[in-house]
């Protein structure tokens, strides 16, 4: 803790918690009331128990990391020099690409609850840029920048729920019977999905952290605390609107925003939630803009260790963070540009491709590791 | 003390990133914008009129009334926009909106995607039917110089809407009920002559505000519409008053009855939330007595003939009222009296009841939400029902036991 390019457990999880919100309001609620129906708030309660199950997955495989070491780390370890440069530069495909579409849905919730027909490019292009700065510095400032939002982004979120949950209608949440169970249980995959973006993006920085015991126990506080916390967005919604609706409406959070009175006489504050929401999505940008230039700099063989290098200095492969953010820049104005396909991308492509990275690919690397047995 | 600069900077730099623009270059006078507070649409060869109202101006003005036809919704509003004085039409605050008949007959779903889709507009805005009239008439008619139509919507909405029971179905009720039960119930409000006349003074003034309407239609020209309303309503003439006229049953989108303003009661007995209304019955001696309807509520239970077999439906209902009004004072406090009454008011609220009921089962269509109730009671059988339940409505047999207590006579004793 002591080291300047250290830090410590708590302050990851806050950036968990935080990158954690991009995925909660975009396609969440909408896709778990889709599926779910009324029994929507269940969902995350549903996506608990897998969940805890891969966080202890994830817990072993990292409790296998050397001090210092990432998962890229790890991976090159597991796999050997071949094989695991082949699955880190697929990683840092898959980065660049979330990363991409994260600066373009955060663009699309700009236009949608602030400046309605704008063009995106001017939001992904300015926010690439922020997240591009932070890329080049140390991965600590960008968690201890979590660690300071993450109050502010937690206070307006729960205050709005707060006062949501007075137009909460029970008609809309029960009853619930066992034929709910199934779709429940589908709807859940969204929650999944949502929770895998925030366990798994943690290991790219979990170097930072000196290796400690205790992983598992405390990151599953944590999730039971994002589950607790994803609860009461659905049912705020799913309560507030019905699941019908909700499953209609696009981005429901900030139509709800949009409802909401406080004390009979604020109102519209939506805008100003609106723009609380480019924290996360700067912070979970610049995580996997970070992560991704760390990989390719693992791939070219460059030491990628902190050594109290200069912002702009481009030794030891710190120049590759430049192509990556102009990666990412170029891939948040090519993908989704009309509304369909921005709804493609949002409710497939990216759950799927983030369930096969989370679900699939870093398993196998595990098991390969454990059959090599270079874990 | 860095956590805190730095929140501190943080929640200092949030008002300028609302996108208001409030300290930047397009800042604008609250009286340099239009805020838009009731919407009117109708449906107008084939393409979509729109009608727009600000509230009566503080300064004296009259109220600030636009309209203009388009090929879709956004396409009216930006004609409006386009060729209105104003610098700035905000949408933000639109707080009733309003449907012609004849659209609402042709279909609401166009418009109800409109408002869930908006960026600007929320989706709980109070939703009314004009009935026997258009959008249009009540926007640009409705008022005098002093008040416009959103000043007596303002009204029309809290005679709708008790403060402990919201009756006032709002866009996102509809959309919700539409999708969960195929029907929906839409209040509905008519345009009738007001009360009270325009006095001489007051019909000038009215010309003048009204210089600021503009009827813009794609054949029409502008400056021609321009004030027109405003110089009908001449000397003396009666103003337009938009009052509530019952509810509007709207049937997989569309507009296929009215509900009559004496079966309100009926209607919030059975979506639980029973407005304060007067009911007249008949008293011992055949005359008119007056009575108050001030708590009620009904409880459906369903009636099963086996397994996700639904064969009736039993309505419980319980009411209390207060006697407001009868000719027979000196024999107001006796029992034979009050029994009479109290069966009376049994009587007409099972009549009501049942009438409503009925038109249901008509219609085929559940816009009292009854197949929620009965999901609640039974939601093991309610999944295992064969057909849908707006299918099986026609076919229910109803029982409606009704008792009542006629609560407060005081006024009859002393």
């Amino acid at each position: 803790m002591n080291k300047p390019d250290q830090t410590n457990r708590r302050s990851l999880f806050s950036l968990g918690t935080l990158v954690l919100m991009v995925p909660a309001l975009r396609h969440f609620v909408t896709a778990s009331a889709k599926y779910a129906g009324r029994a929507a708030w269940l969902t995350p309660l549903i996506a608990a128990l897998p969940m805890l199950l891969y966080l202890h997955f994830i817990a072993d495989f990292m409790g296998c990391r050397r001090e210092g070491e990432n998962l890229q780390e790890l991976m090159l370890r597991c796999l050997g020099p071949k094989l695991g440069r082949g699955a880190l530069a697929l990683t840092t495909a898959w980065l660049l690409l979330y990363s991409g579409f994260v600066l373009r849905s955060g663009a699309d919730r700009m236009i949608i609850t602030i400046y309605p027909n704008s063009s995106p490019a001017a939001f992904t292009v300015a926010t690439g840029l922020v997240c591009l700065v932070a890329a080049l510095g140390k991965p600590r400032t960008i968690i201890r920048c979590a660690r300071l939002i993450k109050p502010l982004v937690l206070a307006a979120l729960l205050l709005i729920l707060f006062f949501a949950f007075a137009s909460v209608k029970s008609d809309n949440l029960l009853p619930i019977t066992v034929n709910d169970a199934l779709p429940a249980a589908l709807g859940s995959l969204a929650a999944v999905s949502v929770l895998l973006v925030g366990v798994y993006t943690l290991c790219f920085v979990e170097g930072q952290c000196p290796v400690s015991p205790g992983r598992a126990r405390e990151s599953s506080l944590w999730l039971l605390w994002m589950v607790v916390l994803l609860c009461l967005l659905t049912t705020a919604i799913t309560g507030m609107f019905g699941a019908e609706l909700t499953a209609k409406i696009n981005r429901p959070f900030f139509v709800m925003v949009r409802n909401l009175v406080f004390f009979r006489t604020v109102e519209r504050v939506e805008a100003l939630v609106a723009m609380l929401w480019l924290f996360p999505d700067f912070l979970l940008v610049s995580l996997l803009l970070w992560s991704s230039q760390h990989c390719l700099r693992l791939i070219f063989r460059f030491d990628p260790a902190y050594a109290g290098e200069r912002l702009l200095d481009p030794r030891q492969g710190r120049w590759l963070v430049w192509p990556c953010a102009l990666a990412v820049i170029v891939s948040s104005l090519l993908i989704g540009r009309n509304a369909t396909g921005l709804e493609l991308w949002s409710s497939q492509i990216i759950p799927l491709l983030n369930l096969g990275f989370a679900l699939l690919f870093l398993p196998t690397v595990y098991i390969i590791g454990k059959l090599k047995k270079t874990l | 003390m860095k956590r805190f600069l730095s929140l501190l900077i943080i929640m200092c730099a949030l008002p300028t990133l609302s996108g208001c623009g409030s300290i930047y270059s397009n800042y604008r006078e609250i009286q340099q914008l239009m805020v838009v507070q009731t919407m009117g649409i109708d449906r107008e060869k084939g393409g979509v009129q729109v009608s727009m109202a600000a509230a009566a101006e503080a300064s004296g003005g009259g109220p600030r009334r636009m309209s203009a036809q388009g090929s879709t919704v956004t396409a009216a509003i930006d004609r409006a926009y386009k060729l209105s004085y104003e610098e700035e039409i905000f949408f933000s605050h639109v707080n009733h909106l309003l449907v012609g008949e004849a659209a609402a007959e042709e279909g609401l779903d166009t418009f109800l995607d409109y408002v869930s889709q908006s960026p600007t507009m929320r989706i709980d805005i109070p939703l009314y039917i004009v009935r026997g009239g258009t959008a249009n008439q009540a926007v640009m008619e409705v008022g005098d110089s002093s008040k416009g139509i959103s000043e007596v919507m303002q009204t029309v909405h809290e005679s709708f809407a008790s403060p402990s029971n919201s009756r006032v179905f709002t866009v996102a009720d509809t959309i919700n009920s539409l999708l969960r039960y195929g029907s929906a119930l839409v209040c509905a409000v008519e345009c009738v002559p007001s009360s009270e006349s325009v006095s001489p003074g007051k019909s000038a003034s009215a010309q003048q505000g009204g210089e600021q309407n503009a009827q813009q239609g794609e054949e029409k020209n502008p400056q021609q519409e321009e004030g027109q309303n405003a110089q009908d309503m001449t000397q003396g003439e009666t103003p337009l008053m938009a009052v509530p006229a019952g509810y509007a049953v709207i049937r997989d989108g569309k507009l296929c009855k009215f509900i009559e303003p004496e079966e309100a009661a009926a209607v919030g007995l059975l979506t639980g939330s029973l407005p304060i209304t007067d009911i007249t019955v008949t008293d011992r001696n055949g005359k008119d007595a007056s009575l108050e309807l001030n708590q009620g509520s009904a409880e459906i239970t369903p009636v099963w003939g086996g397994k996700g077999q639904l064969k009736g439906l039993n309505i419980q209902a319980q009411v209390s009222a207060s006697v407001l009004e009868t000719d027979n004072w000196q024999q107001g406090s006796s029992n034979e009296y009050i029994n009479h009454l109290t069966a009376q008011l049994e009587s007409a609220v099972s009549q009501r009841l049942s009438s409503l009921l009925r038109t249901s089962m008509k219609l085929k269509a559940d816009f009292l939400g009854l197949a929620g109730q009965v999901e609640r009671k039974s939601p093991e059988n309610y999944r295992l029902m064969s057909q849908r339940f707006s299918e099986l409505l026609p076919g229910l047999e109803l029982q409606i036991t009704v008792s009542s207590q006629l609560s407060h006579t005081n006024d009859m004793k002393e």
